[in-house]
């Protein structure tokens, strides 16, 4: 009796930690196949360019912070059917390496992070 | 210069040799084919020059370094004559990578390294330890080492002698870290172009310390997988064994897939005290085409095709992105484009053409110039994204060295891809070439404001760069300097552009030289290709650029444009 019922709740263990490993796979890959928004950071000079790929809220995109570790973000806004958002001058004064998020405002208000990378500016 | 003197004589005898001859090579053949007298005789006459060369660019180095310990003899390590004279060793041995002093213990007590960081004073140890009796049996030569990782991170080999205290007892030793990439690649790149001959060095034990393939510099013949063939172990056997002699063997051709032979001929080096090389010639280079076959992609549409593999890598994991980027059938191979990705530290991670090569590194991988291409792609991912330049050999036109233009893009801090394309119309992919003596001038004006600025200081340089008539210049070459956050403070070539900030100044390709030319300068100095406006008419050329840090604030270069 003591046995089958300690087979039990190792069955019961196994499921249940199956099913979370294959519902957190699903959220994993539902976030790679379907981001939000896909952008890139990169600079060029004194500008930054963030480009815009596809995502399933980029019709939604109103507007685009850019946030250079240390300065105060920007906040640009977003025309229907961009590809690209120059931030001009923006690393004029701008050097070494620091963290660049983007963060995407939507027509809701929401925000997101879009993306957080290391740059070198220099 | 050490070479300066020996090289007109050898151009011209290696001219006159050459006016009869001409090199056969049998073309994917499974049995070794006899090689005519006349051949070997052609060949030999190419490599003894270059073995003078070689021996007498070792002699002198050797001699310098010893001078130099004599100037150090009884010199207080905290003497700022330490710290000049070390530098001044450096400028004059141009394939030199630092010069250092060690105590009795082997520690670092004074180096040449100053932005590089990998060395610390007082705590870094020479990864070799001679006796006071051996470094004496040596002199007056200097003890050379085996090919091997040096302290600050670069692979090469040494110079060691003793250093006395002011009574004559030994008191440690004075090192200089060799490159023997920039000792032997200038020469090689001579004979590719002009004679289409190679050559590769070895030590006794078998470790290969100079190849034109970078991936092989560092394999054992004798050990490694990679020369299991019978033909290749018995010509391997003979070139170890005898100090001279020719051979032929089987071996890869540039496509890695074919086998076709090789004939060689070789000769030994007294490189100093306990080394010997043999440097061997061979005929396996292929020749370049002088015809374009294929349209070249355009730069926008080599940033599409990227930009495509960007938006995979981003929508699948590391390991589906890495499977669709190494399938030699999948859709990410477009004519001669195809993507690769490597780890931010060299690593590769695809490479659909060359899938044996995966998770090998190439973080010291130079191109003929001395660029490090997977440093500079790495610092342009670092940024973002762009477009890089080194020389690389061509799998469309039997893999002969081209000027390669690439686009990077970072997937995460941890890696990235790119793709290219070659520049056809680029001087360099045209059989021009930079030749060695230039590339020994630019280091040398280089390190020679280094070493001015410690002397005379950094305002005294800075008036010799805007002095057409200074000692420092070198006709053809454009010094300048720069600060840490982009202020021009003298330049050669643009005199209008001094007290300018040059962070924002982009050429037609999105790239800012100055925050290029900083960020080399940071990570301890080096080499870099850019396109820049040449006056008067401002038009836009590829240049070389050789950059050095001063202290940690002033960064200087010499240019030369590739024209």
């Amino acid at each position: 009796m003591a046995i089958s019922l300690v087979i039990t709740v190792i069955l019961i263990l196994v499921a249940s930690l199956g099913g979370l490993l294959f519902g957190a796979s699903i959220i994993f890959d539902q976030s790679l196949n379907d981001p939000d928004v896909l952008v890139h950071p990169a600079i060029s000079g004194n500008d930054m360019i963030i480009t815009i790929y596809e995502g399933g809220r980029v019709t939604e995109l109103a507007q685009i912070s850019l946030e250079i570790e240390g300065y105060a973000p920007v906040v640009q806004n977003v025309p229907g059917g961009a590809t690209e958002i120059v931030y001009v001058g923006i690393a004029s004064q701008v050097t070494g390496t620091r963290a660049v998020g983007v963060r995407g405002i939507f027509t809701d208000g929401s925000m997101k992070i879009l993306k957080i990378i290391d740059f070198k500016f220099t | 210069m050490i070479r300066h003197k020996s090289i007109g004589v050898i151009g011209i005898l290696l001219l006159l040799i050459f006016t009869s001859g001409c090199i056969i090579s049998a073309q994917n053949t499974t049995q070794l084919e006899p090689v005519p007298a006349e051949q070997i005789n052609s060949m030999d006459a190419a490599l003894y020059p270059l073995t003078y060369l070689i021996a007498k660019d070792m002699e002198q180095a050797c001699c310098l370094v010893g001078k130099t310990a004599r100037e150090l003899d009884g010199v207080p390590t905290d003497d700022p004559a330490v710290e000049l004279t070390l530098l001044k060793l450096r400028r004059d041995i141009p394939f030199s990578f630092e010069a250092g002093l060690f105590d009795k213990n082997d520690t670092l007590i004074a180096s040449t390294e100053n932005l590089g960081k990998s060395i610390e004073i007082g705590v870094g140890k020479a990864p070799n330890h001679y006796t006071a009796e051996e470094l004496k049996a040596a002199e007056p030569a200097c003890i050379v080492s085996g090919y091997s990782m040096l302290l600050h991170g670069d692979n090469g080999f040494t110079f060691t002698t003793a250093v006395y205290d002011a009574q004559g007892n030994y008191n440690g030793t004075l090192r200089v870290g060799i490159n023997t990439w920039s000792l032997f690649s200038g020469i090689n790149e001579y004979l590719r172009n002009e004679y289409g001959y190679t050559i590769w060095v070895a030590q006794p034990d078998g470790l290969v310390i100079y190849d034109k393939d970078t991936d092989e510099i560092g394999r054992n013949l004798i050990t490694d997988e990679l020369y299991v063939s019978e033909t290749l172990k018995d010509a391997v056997e003979l070139i170890l064994k005898k100090e001279s002699g020719n051979s032929s063997y089987l071996f890869y051709d540039s496509t890695w897939v074919n086998s076709t032979q090789t004939n060689v001929v070789w000769d030994t080096v007294y490189p100093g005290y306990g080394m010997e090389w043999r440097l061997v010639l061979t005929d396996n280079v292929p020749a370049k085409t002088e015809t374009e076959t294929t349209a070249t992609p355009t730069t926008e549409e080599l940033k599409s095709f990227v930009e495509k593999a960007y938006v995979y890598a981003q929508t699948h994991t590391k390991e589906e992105a890495l499977h669709a980027f190494n399938d030699q059938n999948g859709e990410f191979i477009d004519g001669e484009l195809y993507i690769f990705a490597y780890d931010m530290d060299g690593t590769i991670l695809a490479l659909p053409y060359q899938p044996g090569l995966i998770g090998s590194n190439r973080w010291l991988m130079e191109d003929s110039s001395g660029v490090k291409i997977l440093q500079r792609m790495i610092a342009r991912a670092q940024q973002g994204g762009g477009c890089v330049n080194y020389m690389t050999a061509n799998p469309d036109h039997q893999y002969a060295q081209e000027f390669k233009l690439s686009y990077v893009m970072p997937v995460d801090d941890t890696w990235f891809i790119g793709a290219g394309i070659y520049l056809q119309e680029n001087p360099l992919s045209q059989n021009h070439y930079l030749s060695w003596t230039e590339h020994e001038d630019m280091t040398y004006q280089v390190r020679n404001m280094q070493y001015l600025a410690k002397k005379e200081g950094i305002e005294s340089v800075i008036e010799m760069i805007k002095d057409p008539d200074s000692e420092l210049q070198i006709e053809g070459l454009y010094p300048f300097a720069v600060t840490e956050n982009g202020t021009d403070l003298a330049d050669a070539l643009k005199p209008e552009l001094e007290g300018t900030n040059q962070l924002g100044m982009t050429n037609s390709l999105g790239m800012s030289i100055a925050r290029e030319v900083i960020s080399l300068a940071q990570a301890g100095g080096g080499w870099m290709y850019g396109l820049w406006g040449i006056p008067p008419e401002n038009e836009e050329e590829y240049v070389l650029i050789y950059v050095e840090p001063i202290d940690v604030s002033v960064y200087v270069a010499s240019l030369i444009i590739l024209g």
